[in-house]
């Protein structure tokens, strides 16, 4: 076996332990909107029925599921109240719509309000599990998820190879940056659509890549398309594909007719306006955004006058922007383990770097290309890439915009579709700090740094909070 | 190629054999965690309070789930005239006649709104084992002087708070009396935390007191206790004491491996 499929192997065992720490550290149901997700499959795939509202405020829950939330401590974790007279004489009637929504601000994943394709796959297999324990049923779910973060992975791995095909020195770093995000690998183990989002929209930067720098086959063209819709069906945050994917069509326009590169930074201006308006107008006319897989929109609720700002407005997004590094950093559970804020003033300072350290790089290698060591091929990636991570922020944060309220978060696991290029630009962003001589140190200090705040996630915050 | 192969293999074998040497020496030297924590209320949301006076007691009952119980944080609010004194008894039961730790705090070092720490040598065989915090006062005379912040409902599962109010000095009638519901007052962290919206309850019966508990315990028994913790109601191989230690060992292996490959000269230069 060669040296460097050794390193992704070893890569890919790291992903499957490192997973199956985060799926046992994280008692069942602690994940985000877990429980929702859950009783949606299990509607599915054991009772074979379509989970709509209705059908949920009618089917009662398993009788097991109030036990499981007392006996992980899932109310105290969270600091919630426990729901109240859920005890043994009336488990055959109560309905999880009751017991969940009287203790918690999450939803439930219902038909006609949530696309469900994540859902109808899982349930294949749910309905083999139907007479498996309530928790065995959840590790099991959860593994699938564990699937899904590992073929990201390689995903990841094979992108970098894509872009540059001589080293594996940037599959290492993305796969390594992924691996070992803490909120990622806690999302994405649990049973949610996050992981298979994450790994359908790296799928299509791979895609993307490989168009962009091999040739344009109709195939990659035709994959590319079917991977855009599967995202969409699975995942409403893996919307900032389409404008990535206009940006692509652009950059492959522009190289055909040999136009000069000025062009393509004002097209990519102009639709990143309309992405920002496109994105704000559209959450308010879909129903938060559910109506781009229900097609159910109400056009009235559009209002332009969010985009005005005010001392109120600046001091939401101010706060949503805290609230969104917190959240992509650490901030686990039900929103409610957080890792210290020490920590992460010194991650706000070392993202700042970073992303001046990226500001150098496109300047020097994709914006004004004098002696880059990039070939045009690969500059195109990484404008591909830096809009994509743009169109994903606009995209998380449209929602604050459009309700002028931080109620909406945002997550972090929102960016997480965008976690490849975010990985790929922040590790270019970091090497600019190495000089020449000590460059060969960029990749061994950047692994070492996530897999030091891994660890100290894992030893300092999550096993002392939720087992302490 | 295999002298690189043959340094890469004898850095891991240093790299593990320090490891080991460092686990091996915590594990027999005695060596204890100190970070664990259980947190039954913390100070990022909402509560309510009790005063602490002459005619009232208040008793809170929790469960250690580690050793080396070493610190308990109560989180007090002291608008008062700080003339008076609280004594706060740690004992093995609320009835218990002795107390396993005492303190006699002056009023005047309660800052307001901030959890007050009574630290005492650690208890290491406090894993497992309830206990019972017993406040009483001296000098304050009126309610709202002192006061203990506490939840609204029943949050915290491993015990509960008794709020008793005596009418008069040796009268035998003792009353208790259900927390009054005060204004919201948010915590400071509240900002930080936009989406949290807990919902109420209507069972203001079981309070707790806003309370934390610290851990300095000897290593073997902290992390028995943790794998007790981590296994508790599992099931699969996630229910299994050996899967854990296995599953943390292949992990440091597999670790190991990949940073000492990056690290190496043959992984610097080839990556």
């Amino acid at each position: 076996m060669q040296k460097k499929s050794l390193i992704l192997a070893l890569i890919l065992l790291l992903t499957v332990i490192r997973g199956l720490i985060y799926i046992s550290i994280f008692p069942p149901w602690l994940a985000p909107d877990e429980p929702a997700h859950f009783e949606a499959i299990r509607i599915l795939g054991q009772l074979h029925q379509w989970p709509t509202a209705e059908v949920q405020q009618n089917t009662p829950m398993l009788p097991d599921m109030p036990d499981a939330f007392a006996n992980f401590r899932i109310w105290e974790i969270s600091r919630r109240f426990r729901p109240e007279g859920y005890d043994s004489s009336n488990r055959s009637t109560e309905t999880f719509a009751q017991y969940y929504l009287n203790a918690s601000r999450g939803g439930l994943v219902a038909a006609g309000q949530y696309p469900l394709l994540y859902h109808s796959a899982l349930s294949i297999i749910d309905a083999g599990i139907k007479s498996a324990d309530i928790i065995e049923q959840v590790y099991i779910l959860r593994l699938v998820s564990l699937v899904w973060v590992t073929l990201t992975i390689v995903l990841s791995w094979y992108f970098a190879r894509t872009v540059f095909p001589g080293t594996s020195r940037y599959g290492v770093a993305i796969s390594a940056f992924i691996l070992f995000l803490p909120m990622q690998m806690h999302v994405n183990t649990s049973i949610n659509t996050d992981a298979p989002g994450m790994f359908i929209a790296s799928l299509f930067f791979l895609l993307i890549a490989k168009i962009l720098i091999q040739r344009a086959s109709w195939q990659l063209i035709l994959a590319t398309l079917v991977s855009m819709i599967m995202a969409l069906l699975i995942k409403p945050t893996t919307l900032f594909i389409g404008p990535t994917f206009v940006t692509a069509i652009l950059i492959l326009f522009i190289r055909k007719m040999s136009w000069p590169r000025k062009y393509l930074w004002r097209a990519i201006a102009v639709l990143t306006l309309l992405v920002m308006v496109g994105s704000v107008t559209m959450f308010q006319a879909s129903n938060g955004g559910r109506g781009l897989a229900t097609l159910l929109f109400s056009p009235n609720s559009v209002n332009f006058g969010v985009f005005v700002p005010n001392q109120k407005s600046v001091e939401i997004y101010i706060l949503t922007i805290r609230w969104g590094f917190l959240a992509f950093w650490g901030l686990f559970g039900w929103a409610t383990i957080y890792s210290p804020f020490n920590w992460l003033r010194a991650l706000w300072v070392v993202c700042g770097l970073m992303s001046v350290g990226l500001a150098i790089f496109m300047w020097r290698n994709v914006v004004r290309p004098k002696a880059t060591a990039l070939t045009a091929f690969q500059q195109d990636v990484f404008v591909v890439l830096a809009a994509g991570a743009v169109f994903a922020l606009i995209g998380m944060y449209a929602p604050i915009v459009a309700t002028q309220s931080a109620a909406w978060g945002p997550a972090g696991r929102y960016f997480f579709p965008a976690l490849l290029p975010v990985a790929m630009l922040l590790f270019m962003g970091f090497e600019q700090f190495f000089p020449v001589r000590l460059d060969s140190l960029a990749l061994p200090v950047w692994v070492t740094l996530w897999v030091t705040y891994d660890t100290a996630v894992i030893l300092y915050v999550l096993l002392p909070e939720i087992y302490g | 190629m295999f002298y690189c192969l043959k340094f890469m293999v004898k850095q891991y074998v240093v790299v593990l054999l320090v490891l080991l040497s460092v686990f091996v020496t915590a594990w027999f030297g005695g060596n204890r965690i100190f970070w664990f924590h259980s947190a039954a209320y913390e100070n990022l949301y909402e509560s309510n309070t009790v005063s602490l006076y002459n005619e009232s007691s208040l008793t809170q009952t929790f469960q250690a789930k580690y050793p080396g119980l070493s610190r308990i944080e109560i989180f007090f609010r002291n608008p008062g005239s700080n003339l008076g004194r609280v004594k706060i008894h740690l004992k093995q039961t609320c009835q218990s006649p002795s107390s396993l730790v005492s303190f006699d705090v002056p009023e005047s070092q309660i800052s307001a709104d901030q959890y007050y720490p009574l630290d005492f040598p650690p208890l290491d065989d406090s894993a497992g084992k309830e206990y019972c915090l017993v406040f009483e006062t001296a000098g304050i005379a009126t309610p709202n002087e002192l006061l203990v912040h506490t939840s609204h409902s029943d949050i915290y599962a491993g015990g509960e708070a008794q709020f008793v109010v005596t009418e008069g000095k040796n009268q035998p009638n003792s009353v208790i009396v259900p927390v009054p519901v005060s204004t919201v007052t948010p915590g400071k962290y509240i900002i930080w935390l936009p989406i949290i919206q807990q919902s109420r309850s209507s069972n203001a019966k079981n309070v707790d007191i806003a309370f934390q508990l610290y851990y300095d315990g000897p290593l073997s028994g902290t992390l028995s206790a943790l794998l007790d913790q981590l296994t508790a109601y599992k099931t699969f191989l996630f229910g299994q004491r050996w899967f854990y230690p296995l599953i943390a060992g292949m992990y440091v292996l597999a670790l190991v491996g990949l940073l000492v490959y990056v690290w190496s000269r043959e992984g610097r230069t080839e990556l």
